[in-house]
């Protein structure tokens, strides 16, 4: 125990008498959180510059723009397209989205956005906030038209309605109609109109007057009977003309008839048809507008109550400077104490090498926990909530940080020299920052990547804080990620007990064959 | 005569690298033991081989009776070592540098601050015990390493290359101290390739070569069985030499080699008399100021010149 506070305190003074690796180890966190804090202690984007071109801007287009101002947007009116794309390359514009001339919703055209893909999380952020602005404006027009629509569907049910009982009254028009002809058929079937009785008896005189002819040649009286039998057949005529001219009439009296009927079954048809146009104008369920432009609406309510940047970023900033600080810290005390002069009479001493390692990882353990305290205390001054959520915190700042110092120790005991190591860790750091959900979304990168980065210790650790201090989780909730944590560990601890022996040895070799 | 050390057979090697070929040594109690070579002849290597730092592919070290594969602990708590690099922390005082590594040693708390106290004034480093270690001069930074070694009063002191990269009055500075440490019952292992200040400081002497042992014995020993000439060495006060040489050099049957080494002419002969009254007769005709003369056998250096060919 005495050794191994002997050995802390010799790691103390060594660190804090080096300015240098003192100010850049020490005082480098405390800077970073410094201005982090200041920076992201805002709830939204400043000075987001949005460049729109259109050929001819409207009500439409303008009522966008004007809602996208509102919102904190600067907006550039760019005078061509080209140059609105260019703003985008050069930095001058975050994002440019060209209008349609005379922005028409009947004209079912798209408004283009043109981002730097290479800015990704500010690219999904701007592009998200302008989509929602036009889709909002989109969903008010969407309105108007559909409401007319229902007003006139509601009107065209009201008239067809309404033609229903006109049909009705046609039908029963037609029927009254029907009857009334049937009515006169049946008196003018009843008038008798059988005139062969005259006709034979007009031939029955004709023939006798022919007689009396014979028998009464030249008599003035015959001549008189045969004129008035020769009207009488006249007469008879016109009867027999009566006769055909009442069946030609009852033949189209029946054929009204059956016309009448097919009207009717006509008009049956059509009030049938009316009946299911207003069942199913009447089946219709949802006839609220809002109901029919967004059947189904999605509401973003956020899971915490936070209200800055700053407290989003908590867990990634503690991860930061935990990975960096721990990595370069303990890679930087392993390599000094490797190559350093000093390290043969440590070695010949009767103190044994897991004394060291230990020691070793105490002093690096103690240095990030003082800087945590500083960093943990200004968030808690910047946001007082997250007190309560501090023992789980330390918890799992104790494993995470231990687990990148023993990263960083491997990192120490693999490399030679302190410029090396140094690079070593950096590149470590920004390997695990890389793959991480900070620079770009993990979901973009491919299903096997993904995979592995799930096990990555900064995705670990930053779900781990994000879990405890977002979402106030419980360790239990985090036991799949101590596990991995605590894993690491293990493993970390054996690589450390095999390579700390073949690493000395491999450099003093290596110090003695080049004869330093 | 105890032996401290007892060295069988040691080999090591780094890689292919055949670094130590098959070493005996018995290294006795309470005296200085030098080991000597030239450069990249295995010193270092077998002084580091022997505290157990690099493992030996081959043989046995025994301590005081005691195998070093078994018994480390014990060996590093009776073994102070110091190296040519000056093994201290740069960024830490002398006496933060003797209070670290006296713990490391177990030495206890209550005895620690006397044992700094006692070491310090041993190695006159009393008045910088508040100087960071990097402000020291390379002597005193020697000083400091050596106190080092001695913070947990070891039995057996090892210093590879004390006086290494130091100037003259230091190096004589650190011969003292050596003394001072051995008179105080304390082995002291040495290595050099400063020949003279070995024979000088040395009981016995080993001679390194190419990771072999070449031969083992006491200053005189090595001179008696090594060569038959007599050195004189001889120092004006003017250190012209030119004219005695010139005329030695016309004695060819009596005089072997003449050289001027670090101010002083060194002439070896068979027999020293003769050519020593002539030399004389000659400052005595020059009316030059003579300030030291000296007649000896054979220097270490001839010897480990000698060796060396012959191992070749």
């Amino acid at each position: 125990m005495l050794k191994l506070l002997t050995i802390i305190k010799k790691n103390f003074k060594i660190l804090i008498r080096s300015k240098s690796s003192a100010l850049i180890i020490l005082l480098g966190p405390l800077l970073l959180i410094l201005l982090v804090g200041s920076a992201f202690n805002t709830s939204t984007f400043s000075d987001i510059t949005i460049g729109t071109y259109s050929g001819e801007y409207n009500d439409l287009t303008n009522s966008i723009l004007t809602k996208l101002e509102d919102d904190s947007y600067k907006v550039i009116r760019l005078e061509d397209k080209e140059r609105c794309i260019e703003g985008v390359k050069t930095s001058n514009v975050h994002i440019c989205s060209i209008f349609p001339d005379n922005l028409n919703v009947n004209a079912n055209e798209d408004i283009e956005l043109y981002v730097d893909q290479s800015r990704v999380n500010l690219v999904f952020a701007i592009r998200g906030a302008i989509t929602s602005i036009v889709a909002e404006k989109s969903t008010e027009l969407s309105k108007d038209l559909t409401g007319i629509i229902t007003s006139q569907l509601s009107k065209t049910n009201e008239e067809i309605k309404a033609n229903r009982n006109s049909i009705a009254n046609i039908k029963i028009a037609n029927n009254k109609l029907r009857t009334d002809l049937s009515n006169v058929e049946g008196d003018i079937i009843s008038m008798g109109v059988n005139f062969s009785e005259i006709s034979i008896i007009s031939d029955e005189i004709r023939k006798e007057t022919l007689d009396l002819r014979n028998d009464f040649n030249g008599s003035r009286q015959i001549n008189t009977i045969e004129d008035l039998s020769v009207a009488l057949k006249a007469e008879v005529k016109q009867f027999e003309d009566l006769t055909s001219k009442k069946s030609d009439v009852l033949n189209k009296f029946s054929n009204l008839k059956s016309r009448i009927s097919d009207s009717n079954l006509e008009l049956q048809n059509i009030r049938d048809s009316d009946d299911s146009i207003i069942a199913k104008i009447e089946a219709i369920e949802v006839t609220d507008v809002d109901s029919i432009v967004s059947p189904i609406k999605t509401v973003t309510k956020p899971i915490t109550r936070e209200e800055s940047h700053i407290n989003f970023l908590f867990p990634t900033l503690i991860m930061m400077v935990v990975m960096f600080v721990s990595l370069l810290l303990s890679s930087i005390t392993v390599i000094r104490e490797k190559i350093s002069r000093a390290y043969f009479r440590n070695y010949i001493s009767p103190t044994s090498s897991v004394t060291f390692i230990f020691a070793t990882y105490l002093t690096n353990i103690l240095i990030v926990i003082i800087q945590l305290i500083i960093v943990l205390g200004v968030m808690i001054s910047i946001n007082p909530t997250l007190a309560s959520t501090l023992a789980n915190v330390s918890i799992a700042l104790l494993l995470i940080t231990t687990t990148f110092i023993l990263l960083g120790m491997i990192v120490g005991y693999v490399f030679s020299s302190e410029e090396t190591s140094t690079i070593g860790s950096i590149s470590l750091g920004t390997i695990l920052l890389f793959f991480s959900n900070t620079i770009i979304p993990l979901e973009t990168l491919p299903p096997g990547i993904k995979q592995i980065t799930n096990y990555n210790i900064f995705v670990v650790g930053e779900s781990i804080l994000r879990k405890i201090i977002l979402f106030e989780s419980t360790l239990k909730g985090i036991s799949r990620e101590i596990i991995i944590l605590l894993s690491y560990i293990v493993i970390f601890i054996l690589v450390i007990t095999i390579i700390y022996r073949v690493s000395s040895e491999f450099y003093n070799i290596r110090k003695h064959m080049s004869g330093k | 005569m105890v032996n401290q050390i007892e060295i069988k057979d040691l080999t090591k090697k780094f890689g292919k690298h055949l670094v130590l070929d098959n070493i005996n040594l018995s290294i006795p109690q309470q005296k200085i033991f030098g080991i000597i070579g030239e450069s990249g002849s295995g010193k270092t290597t077998l002084l580091k081989t022997i505290v157990g730092f690099w493992k030996s592919d081959k043989g046995r070290i025994d301590f005081e009776g005691r195998d070093l594969e078994k018994n480390t602990k014990f060996i590093r708590q009776i073994v102070g070592f110091a190296t040519q690099d000056d093994a201290v922390y740069p960024k830490l005082t002398v006496e933060e540098n003797l209070e670290y590594f006296g713990s490391l040693s177990n030495v206890p708390r209550g005895t620690l601050k006397n044992n700094i106290e006692k070491v310090l004034n041993f190695v006159e480093l009393e008045f910088a015990k508040n100087e960071l270690a990097q402000n020291l001069s390379g002597g005193m930074q020697r000083r400091l390493d050596i106190a080092c070694s001695l913070i947990h009063n070891p039995r057996i002191l090892i210093l590879d290359e004390p006086t290494e990269d130091l100037d003259p009055l230091l190096r004589r500075d650190i011969m003292k101290l050596i003394k001072k440490i051995n008179s105080d019952s304390t082995t002291v292992i040495i290595t050099s390739h400063l020949l003279d200040e070995t024979e000088e400081l040395c009981d016995e002497i080993a001679i390194l070569h190419q990771g072999k042992v070449v031969k083992q014995g006491s200053p005189e020993q090595l001179r008696t069985s090594f060569s038959k000439l007599e050195e004189i060495h001889l120092r004006l006060q003017s250190r012209k030499y030119t004219n005695i040489i010139n005329k030695l050099k016309k004695h060819k049957k009596k005089v072997s080699t003449i050289k001027v080494e670090s101010g002083k002419l060194v002439v070896h002969a068979k027999s020293a008399e003769p050519v020593l009254l002539e030399i004389l007769r000659m400052v005595d005709r020059s009316k030059e100021k003579l300030i030291e003369v000296d007649v000896r056998k054979a220097s270490l250096g001839e010897v480990f010149e000698s060796v060396i060919k012959k191992n070749a």
